[in-house]
């Protein structure tokens, strides 16, 4: 174990390709992963920061909001529910704005989401009348707290405060209550079929205690042309997100299935690199073991250095990218990632056991 | 090729881990593209596969087709301008629509003339609609209720559209699409928003003479109209929002996965030729020329990353079936090629550092005793 | 009395060729007491090589019986061979063989790191590694690297290993192959000195006729006959 340590120490040299081809591959394990959090986090936050466990759509909705449509009188059935213990009202237009400052026919439009929503839920409050609470990322295209932005419809808001993580379908959000919301839509998608009191989900608190599917089943069987799910349902059921999870984590797999690979080519190399000191030392009376214990720790402590290096490296890549490429660096994936670097690394290094079991420790003589 | 092959036949594990690796390398680019590929030709495929040299939308819609609306009285002005063939109106709108199954879809529906420009360029079954209530689908979706005969629900009026013809590649936003006649289309849009004054249309399809240049006629419809954007159909379909932010991501991802390819190949041979010193100074010595030592490398390069090619699209082909949901995945033989070629050529570029190496071996070398009672 | 340091009964070693077999050692016999120096000389391919192997367990005999200070090492396994080498025998080889990444004093702990030692076996092997440069006149080179040690010290340290583990028998190979008489004749003396000093066996193997007065006993060998 020592002398392993005490290899890397004396001779990095020998390490370093291994090392830059690791750092490469786990760069591109945290991009993936980057990119996939982007896709993720920025079509369903606007769900996850709902307060409440359930989301009530209609049933012929799909389980998605642009089809759904929930009218005051089902609202209140809902509430009268047993177990229900709040309603929200909730809903979400894409809309496009000109940006701030002067606009000329090269500018683009903007982009954005209007979510309309009640009541207090993890990430915010949602305003009152002209006011509107905006996704920061808002602040990028030149607009500023305090600016009025004018949304279709010629409705006027201004932006009292920005808040992260609460947007969807990868545009910045501005949350504003649901008369605002109502009036934007309108104008937007005149088909909409929006009356008073209209929204296009409702978000359920449950009372204490209460298991919410019971409450679930509950609400769909008491209105008969509801469709209830849970937080996770509701964000898995979004279109794309389920199956971007798969196929980027099977892309990712595949990564850090190269990453063995790639460690197990490069620990056989430098085992032959080494088999004579590997004879002598097994002349001495080292086991076969404890020399691949010593691979095995090399192994890990190079991936080490190279996962560190990648982190640092796609911090600064992400940080240059464009703006259209949606990402998100978040600890927990890099922590997870990167172990599975570790993993790979110790796997692949194994690889070279049949070499070790070969070292003929009678070649250290003449 | 002797050399090249006996020392790939002693060490198979060495260069199998390679080829190995560089599969699977290979075939995680193969499988993006064919992801990206299909991703996009379902975004954007009914734009890019209609009779249209030239695209006219309004100019605050910014390149979107959904976003873009026009008076319809436009079409004739922009059919009386120089260089252009032929002019037609041209929109898309979404429905709920029931098709096979018993659910609701989402459909785009297409209003294009049935004889002018707008129409998808090739059939791939079936005819042409004859007339109202008819449409062409795409072939992505034959198989969920949208192939010849098939007869599709618009709600939530119920109206009845038969596909007589199928095209490929012919979606768009990733929803199963139509192509009706005009007369269908306005009716569908009286029957979703009773009483509205006109139906506008979204976009003007233009064809131009024959030889004159799309990009001459955009320039001049731009000139003399008022209120429009006018785009070559190639600029429209790059135009459209998300393509940007998707090609980006793909390229980025890509490129690292290239780079990773470049890296392990070209660090192996250099680490392999280092190994060989004595050996190739010992050829060297006894009369190999440089080229002597030069191609068997190259050659090892060429089979190794060819095989990984190998590896890489046999991994592709069996994993065609086993891509869930919303994308499918579309084998492009030129891509694949293209992306073949270019992995042996990346490893013969990264190998250049290993015959450098091979170059400066010194055959006088030879001769040196090297005792240094210093284990290897 | 105890056991001899080394013994060999009837150790024969056979290698197949074609249809033949090549005979390295011919029913050998030999036996080293625990305290005596026996030179072994021979020219190459007389078999010495083999014969050093086979003592040292690095090789297996194809008939005979191996006793090392009154172990059968036939019915060793692998690790336990290992451990053998590691805490029996104490090799010198003729390519020296020091890691090269190692300084003089760590080449000689490195045998102990390798068993796995405890807190105070570490601080043991530690004083008697400074002990034994000391003894071989390399105090103050303990921390350079075989790199910047000469040809004789590097020797002297792999004697140095040798010696670390309190071996019952030290196997030398060819030591004086590639040093003029002068340093030829210091490296025998230490090698002597050392090797008495601790009343630890050892076996020679040289083809060189001019250290024959450093030994107790000298043996010749040729064809894979050993004579006295």
């Amino acid at each position: 174990m020592r002398l392993a340590l005490r290899e890397l120490r004396r001779m990095p040299g020998r390490f370093f390709a291994v090392g830059t081809a690791l750092m490469v591959i786990a760069v591109l394990v945290l991009v993936l992963g980057a990119i996939l959090d982007g896709l993720i986090r920025g079509s369903t936050g606007v769900l996850r920061a709902q307060a409440g466990p359930l989301l009530v759509y209609d049933d012929e909705a799909r389980q998605t909001l642009l089809r759904s449509r929930v009218d005051a009188d089902l609202a209140e059935q809902v509430a009268d529910v047993d177990g229900v213990a709040d309603v929200r009202g909730l809903g979400v237009t894409n809309v496009t704005v000109d940006p701030p400052g002067e606009t000329t026919a090269e500018d683009g439009l903007l982009g954005l989401v209007v979510v309309g929503a009640e009541g207090e839920n993890r990430r915010l409050t949602p305003p009152g009348r002209g006011e509107a609470i905006a996704d920061a990322r808002i602040l990028d295209e030149g607009f500023e707290v305090g600016d009025v932005v004018t949304l279709p419809g010629d409705v006027q808001v201004e932006i009292v405060a920005t808040v992260r993580d609460a947007t969807t379908n990868l545009a910045p959000s501005v949350w504003v209550d649901l008369d605002t919301w109502r009036e934007v839509t309108v104008a937007v998608r005149p088909d909409a079929g929006l009356g008073e009191g209209v929204v296009q989900a409702l978000n359920v608190v449950v009372e204490d205690g209460r298991d919410p599917l019971e409450v679930a089943a509950a609400i769909d069987e008491a209105t008969g042309s509801t469709q209830t799910l849970d937080q996770e349902a509701a964000v898995a059921a979004i279109p794309g997100v389920s199956s971007q999870q798969t196929v980027f984590a099977a892309i990712i797999a595949a990564t850090l299935v190269v990453a063995a690979l790639v460690v197990a080519l490069f620990f056989v190399l430098l085992t032959l690199e080494r088999s004579g000191l590997y004879a002598v030392l097994k002349a001495i009376g080292a086991s076969t073991g404890g020399l691949l214990g010593g691979l095995v720790v090399q192994a890990v402590v190079v991936a080490a250095g190279a996962a560190v290096g990648a982190a640092l490296l796609t911090f600064g890549l992400l940080a240059v990218l464009p703006d259209a490429i949606p990402v998100e660096l978040r600890a927990g994936r890099v922590a997870v990632a990167l172990t599975g670097l570790l993993l790979m690394s110790a796997l692949g290094s194994v690889f070279s056991l049949r070499r070790l079991v070969k070292v003929d420790p009678a070649e250290a003589i003449g | 090729m002797f050399l090249a092959l006996r020392e790939l036949r002693r060490a198979p594990w060495r260069f199998g881990l390679l080829a190995a690796a560089v599969g699977l390398l290979v075939y995680l680019v193969l499988f993006m593209q064919a992801i990206l590929g299909s991703l996009i030709g379902a975004i954007t495929g009914a734009i890019e596969h209609v009779d249209a040299d030239v695209l006219v939308y309004s100019d605050t819609a910014r390149g979107q087709l959904d976003a873009s609306v026009l008076d319809p009285a436009l079409v004739a002005e922009v059919s009386g301008s120089d260089g252009v063939a032929a002019a037609a109106p041209w929109s898309v709108q979404t429905y709920s629509a029931k098709a096979a199954a018993d659910d609701l879809v989402d459909v785009a529906v297409f209003g294009h003339d049935l004889s002018g420009p707008g129409a998808p360029s090739t059939l791939a079954a079936g005819q042409r609609p004859s007339g109202p209530d008819q449409a062409i689908a795409s072939a992505a979706d034959a198989g969920d209720g949208f192939d010849v005969g098939d007869r599709v629900v618009i709600e939530p009026a119920g109206r009845e559209i038969e596909v007589v013809g199928v095209a490929e590649n012919l979606n768009y936003s990733v929803q199963p699409t139509l192509f009706v006649d005009l007369e269908t289309f306005d009716a569908l849009a009286a029957e979703r928003t009773a009483g509205a004054r006109f139906v506008p249309i979204n976009a003007v399809a233009v064809t131009v003479d024959d030889g004159m240049a799309a990009t001459e006629v955009v320039a001049r419809l731009a000139d003399s109209l008022g209120g429009v954007e006018v785009l070559t159909r190639d600029d429209a379909v790059a135009g459209i929002p998300g393509i940007d932010a998707i090609e980006q991501s793909f390229a980025l991802i890509l490129g690292l996965a290239f780079a990773v390819i470049g890296l392990v190949t070209g660090i192996f041979f250099l680490i392999l030729t280092v190994q060989k010193r004595q050996p190739l100074t010992l050829l060297r010595a006894i009369g190999a020329s440089p080229r002597d030592v030069v191609v068997p490398l190259l050659l090892q390069v060429l089979l190794l990353t060819g095989g990984g090619v190998l590896i890489g699209v046999a991994l592709l082909a069996l994993s065609a079936g086993a891509v869930p949901g919303e994308l499918g995945i579309e084998l492009q033989p030129g891509l694949v090629a293209a992306t073949g070629t270019g992995t042996v050529a990346l490893g013969l570029l990264a190998a250049l550092a290993a015959v450098r190496r091979v170059l400066r071996i010194d055959p006088a070398a030879a001769l040196d005793t090297n005792a240094t009672g210093v284990s290897p | 009395m105890t056991a001899p340091a080394l013994r060999l009964d009837e150790v024969s070693k056979t290698y197949p060729s074609g249809d033949d077999e090549i005979v390295a050692l011919d029913h050998t016999c030999i036996e080293v007491a625990s305290d005596e120096l026996v030179m072994l000389l021979g020219p190459s391919g007389s078999g010495k090589t083999t014969l050093l192997s086979i003592a040292g367990g690095l090789l297996s005999p194809t008939s005979g019986r191996v006793e090392v200070g009154g172990t059968d090492i036939a019915d060793l396994d692998g690790k336990a061979l290992a451990r053998f080498r590691r805490e029996r025998v104490g090799f010198v080889f003729q390519a020296v063989n020091l890691v090269p990444f190692l300084t003089a004093r760590e080449n000689l702990l490195v045998v102990g790191e390798l068993g796995g030692t405890s807190r105070s076996g570490r601080r043991r092997a530690r004083e008697r590694a400074d002990q034994l440069l000391g003894e071989l006149g390399l105090a103050d080179r303990a921390n350079n690297l075989p790199t910047q040690l000469s040809g004789g010290q590097r020797q002297r340290v792999a004697i140095g290993r040798a010696l670390m583990s309190e071996p019952d028998l030290v196997l030398v190979d060819e030591p004086t192959a590639s040093l003029d008489t002068e340093l030829g004749e210091q490296v025998m003396q230490l090698i002597r000195d050392e090797v008495k000093a601790r009343e630890v066996a050892a076996v020679l193997v040289t083809h060189d006729e001019r250290m024959q007065h450093h030994a107790d006993r000298v043996l010749r060998i040729v064809d894979g006959h050993v004579t006295e």
